[in-house]
């Protein structure tokens, strides 16, 4: 009957260690996981790599029109311009798509901004490749400062064949109080 | 047995007496002194929370803003929620495994005494901590139990780091305390007792004690995130930064779900105690319930996501957590069946622990078939934070997890002190209890189902009556737990002698003992047939 | 008296006291004014007429024994404690019942996120406490706050029928038409919750969410914020008017004219 609690101790010690673990490594498995099904329509807003490229996968084939709206929204009601040069777009899959954000600062301090991109239907975000983005990165507008941000896409043809319309959605933020 | 296992049994030789006056519960390492001190504290957090229900119910007896102002109202439920799971439901549990797990494995004491004490010590420091909140200039939590990001990382009040410092306390307790009960049951067994002839109580609360050390330190993490995205510039869940607020919710609720059958497993165990011994005759499909159990703690890690049906999962997702929470019920039934099937061609009889077990069969029962019809994915983005939900979890939690807790208290208070309570008040008790909780939980299922969301301080005129009706019944349901605590004192204090056998129908090792019990509770491992 | 008969007096009482006469009470869940409320509203009933069944059927065994296998009568236990038959058969029939009930629930399901061929969009904004509705590509914005007086609410005043279920602008939508709603947030995760289409989706700052509906009757309709979203979560609701066609178009044509301009609102918001 004499058995040491000292190894079965450390093992559950090393249960809880490692699940305590496990909880931070969630995020990077969590954000895979929206990678691969478009939870949340949460789009990754890192740069892409320098393989990145865009593939035309020959476009002309493909003869489907779908419809882009172009939805904007201010955190905290932002004090800032942020406008889209259209409302939506018609997009053919597979063709590389261009079109212009505008953001003017309304205030008279210097301001850092982030947009955050979201997609719905969700599942439909792997299917957006970007090119450039003014999401990849923060910008920081002097004082009344306006600037044109552009945006360069293309739609995967692998999109599916019942998708005539989505929304990709900015959402301006002000990151100025956690960039000091 | 030799000399040398009967010394390696006694960890702390030094201590044979217990200390005088106060000294003998700060540093006592007897686990029935421990487990005497969590059922006061889990007692006293159990009026705590019950005070702040009071209030609630007071606040929605009609319409208009009564008492609080709508932020204090938040500050409530938060604080109730809190206070009834960390340290009413939780701290309760772990002080009948502290009382009954060496009585019942044929132990002298619990395997790591000093650990115990410390664990539970944390414990009246971290509601001390969580409960100041109150007083603070400034708000208390109010973000809800849950603490869902971003209510509660950038719009949270500040005495929200001593709610995330307060969850890390009780996070630390809870699973010293596990890891105490798994090696108690796993190496401090009497020889003859195998893992299969152990008591379902004490086959539900290792299978506990393995959820408590693999959630409670999820919980942990979820909350560090949150300190650091308070504090620390992360942004785990804050969208400017490239985290998710909805990745809180999947973190929280990985935690969450198994935490619901950690509040209700020991419970379960409980039931298989005493359905049993009333019905005077073996528990029907030991084994069943054994497995039973298992699977529901296996399957509690697969089915959090049920709790976020409407934050816009990908539909394959949600037909996959359907069906697993759907399974879940299977398990569950197979125990509820077994249970009735031990009561089938019983010789039953009806004492407050055997009355206080029926009632939770039919009301928790009640409870998860509510559950059933909120696992149906287009039927929940009705129920979703309605009081439906209310409802069901009050339905499983208060005559699941509580009634367990005040029927086990019934069962073993004649062994715990060695006198008879009071049956007659322990009747008008459960009748009561019983009645009281079905009229203020019963109305709540129309209150949801005709649109009343869950957390508003005020509502619209129809759904006044209902909230009359509950409130009057939870008034009537707290005043009477006031009668179960004089039942409780005035049995410590005096009454008829109970002998070793309390129950005629009883079975196991702590009724070998006399009652109340020696201060080391098995000094020679008993034999177990 | 004896404990049991005193309590059923007591039980009597309650009841007596505290149902008050006259009033209008609704037990169950709408069946709304869309396909999939109505298909939500059947699935509820007949999850819960199968959980009745269930219930019956365990409770009546369990009272069974409660009157008649009483010590009291005088009778001995019988010695049966297991049966793998048994154990097998109740495992397997309701994991039948279950999958059988989950099918129609799938079906419903796929049902309402089929998005596809929407007429309009209509994005749903949730604030700290209020919710704002924008046509997309219309260029009208709606802000939509509570209407009822604080003197209703500090009960200084006598409560109207609609008290705390009323704003200032309700979401306008014309019937019979499939209409996508977008959900995202201002601020905190609130969630948008109208029982008669049977839709609720979380608000989620820095995402969208999305839903739809197709509603067969024009009229007004309730709701509110479900998901706790600070202070005043109990006080921000959603009133809906569904409108002919023909009455919305006027509607919208009014409110194009109304705001020419939509610029980004210049209020400083309530900072955290």
């Amino acid at each position: 009957m004499k058995k040491s609690h000292k190894t079965l101790i450390y093992r559950l010690f090393i249960i809880v260690g490692l699940m305590f673990g496990f909880t931070f490594a969630l995020v990077p498995i969590y954000n895979v996981f929206c990678d691969v099904t478009g939870l949340n329509g949460k789009v990754d807003t890192k740069k892409p790599g320098k393989f990145a490229r865009y593939k035309n996968e020959n476009a002309s084939k493909s003869n489907r029109l779908i419809v882009l709206e172009l939805d904007i929204n201010h955190h905290q009601n932002i004090r800032c311009e942020f406008t889209s040069e259209k409302p939506a777009l018609q997009v053919i899959p597979g063709e590389l798509t261009h079109t212009t954000y505008h953001v003017k600062n309304l205030t008279d301090k210097k301001m850092v901004i982030q947009a955050i991109p979201s997609i719905s239907p969700g599942f439909l975000a792997k299917h957006l490749k970007k090119l450039e983005c003014f999401c990849f990165e923060q910008q920081t507008l002097e004082p009344f400062e306006s600037r044109d941000l552009p945006l360069r896409f293309w739609l995967e043809t692998a999109i599916p064949e019942d998708i005539h319309r989505m929304t990709l959605s900015y959402t301006l933020f002000d990151v100025t109080e956690s960039k000091k | 047995m030799s000399s040398t296992t009967e010394t390696h049994f006694l960890d702390v030789p030094e201590h044979h007496e217990p200390h005088k006056g106060i000294r003998r519960w700060v540093f006592t390492t007897n686990h029935k002194d421990i487990g005497t001190l969590y059922l006061w504290l889990s007692f006293i957090m159990f009026l705590v929370g019950g005070a702040m229900a009071m209030c609630i119910r007071a606040e929605l007896f009609k319409p208009g803003l009564q008492f609080f102002d709508p932020g204090f109202f938040n500050q409530l439920t938060t604080l109730h929620g809190l206070i009834m799971i960390f340290g009413a439901v939780m701290p309760g549990f772990v002080g009948l495994a502290n009382w009954m797990l060496p009585l019942m494995v044929g132990a002298p004491d619990m395997a790591l005494p000093r650990m115990n004490n410390w664990s539970f010590w944390i414990l009246p420091f971290a509601f001390a901590l969580l409960l100041s909140t109150l007083l603070m200039k400034g708000p208390a939590p109010d973000f809800g139990w849950t603490a869902y990001a971003p209510l509660s990382t950038t719009y949270g009040p500040k005495s929200t780091d001593f709610f995330i410092f307060s969850v890390h306390l009780m996070g630390i307790s809870s699973i010293m305390g596990a890891i105490n009960i798994i090696a108690t049951i796993l190496n401090c067994r009497a020889p003859s007792m195998t893992l299969m002839k152990m008591p379902i109580f004490v086959w539900t609360w290792l299978i506990t004690a393995f959820l408590l050390i693999a959630v409670m330190p999820v919980l942990a993490g979820a909350v560090t995130m949150m300190l650091m995205d308070r504090h620390f510039g992360t942004s785990f869940f804050d969208a400017a930064g490239g985290g998710d607020p909805v990745m809180y919710q999947h973190i929280f609720w990985f935690f969450g779900h198994p935490e619901v059958y950690i509040m209700i497993l020991p419970s379960f165990g409980i039931m298989s105690e005493i359905i049993p011994t009333f019905s005077r005759k073996k528990l029907f499909g030991y084994s069943s319930m054994v497995y039973a159990t298992s699977s529901i703690a296996f399957l509690s890690f697969l089915v959090w996501a049920h709790h976020m049906f409407t934050t816009g999962l990908p539909v394959v997702g949600e037909i996959y957590f359907m069906l697993a929470t759907m399974l879940i019920a299977v398990p569950t039934g197979v125990k509820v069946f077994n249970w009735v099937a031990t009561m089938f061609r019983g010789a039953l009889s009806f004492e407050a622990p055997m009355l206080f077990c029926v009632a939770f069969l039919i009301m928790f029962t009640m409870g998860g078939f509510s559950g059933l019809m909120l696992a149906m994915v287009p039927a929940d983005y009705q129920y979703h934070d309605t009081y439906f939900v209310v409802a069901h979890f009050h339905y499983v939690l208060v005559p699941g997890a509580i009634f367990g807790i005040i029927a086990a208290v019934y069962y073993w208070l004649p062994k715990w002190t060695g006198h008879m309570y009071s049956e007659t008040l322990a009747k008008f008790h459960f009748w009561l209890s019983a009645i009281s909780i079905n009229v203020l939980f019963f109305p709540m299922h129309f209150l949801g189902l005709a649109g009343m969301p869950r957390r508003v301080p005020d509502y619209a005129l129809e759904f006044a009556d209902f909230n009359r009706i509950a409130s009057v019944g939870g008034f009537v349901f707290g005043a009477s737990q006031l009668l179960f605590l004089y039942i409780v004192i005035k049995t410590i204090r005096g009454g008829t002698q109970a002998p070793a056998q309390v129950w005629e129908g009883a079975h196991g090792l702590e009724w070998t003992l006399s009652s109340p019990p020696p201060y080391h509770s098995f000094i020679t491992p008993p034999n177990v047939h | 008296m004896s404990p049991s008969r005193l309590s059923t007096l007591l039980f009597v009482l309650l009841w007596a006291i505290s149902f008050p006469a006259g009033a209008d009470y609704t037990f169950n869940m709408t069946p709304g004014i869309t396909e999939i409320s109505r298909g939500i509203h059947h699935l509820h009933m007949t999850i819960f007429w199968i959980c009745v069944a269930i219930g019956t059927g365990v409770f009546g065994v369990m009272f069974y024994a409660i009157i008649w296998h009483r010590k009291s009568r005088g009778v001995t236990a019988a010695q049966f404690h297991e049966s793998t038959v048994v154990e097998i058969i109740w495992t397997l029939i309701p994991f039948t019942i279950l999958i059988l009930m989950a099918i129609p629930a799938a079906q419903l399901l796929l049902k309402m996120h089929n998005t596809a061929e929407s007429d309009l969009s209509i994005k749903i904004v949730g604030h700290q406490w209020y919710w704002e509705y924008e046509y997309l590509g219309e260029g009208v914005k709606i802000i939509s706050r509570l209407a009822t007086p604080q003197d209703q609410i500090n009960n200084r005043d006598i409560k109207e029928p609609h008290y705390l279920r009323e704003v200032d602008n309700p979401l306008v939508v014309p019937e019979k038409k499939k209409i996508r709603f977008l959900t995202t947030s201002n601020d905190v995760i609130h969630a948008w919750w109208m029982p008669a289409l049977g839709i609720k989706r979380d608000a989620i700052p820095g995402f969208i969410n999305e839903a739809w509906t197709n509603i067969d009757h024009t009229g007004t309709y309730r709701g509110q914020c479900a998901e706790l979203c600070g202070a005043l979560h109990g006080f921000m609701p959603i009133v809906l008017e569904v409108k002919t066609e023909a009455e919305y178009q006027t509607w919208l044509a009014a409110k194009k004219a109304e705001n020419v301009k939509p610029t980004p609102k210049p209020i400083q918001s309530n900072t955290p």
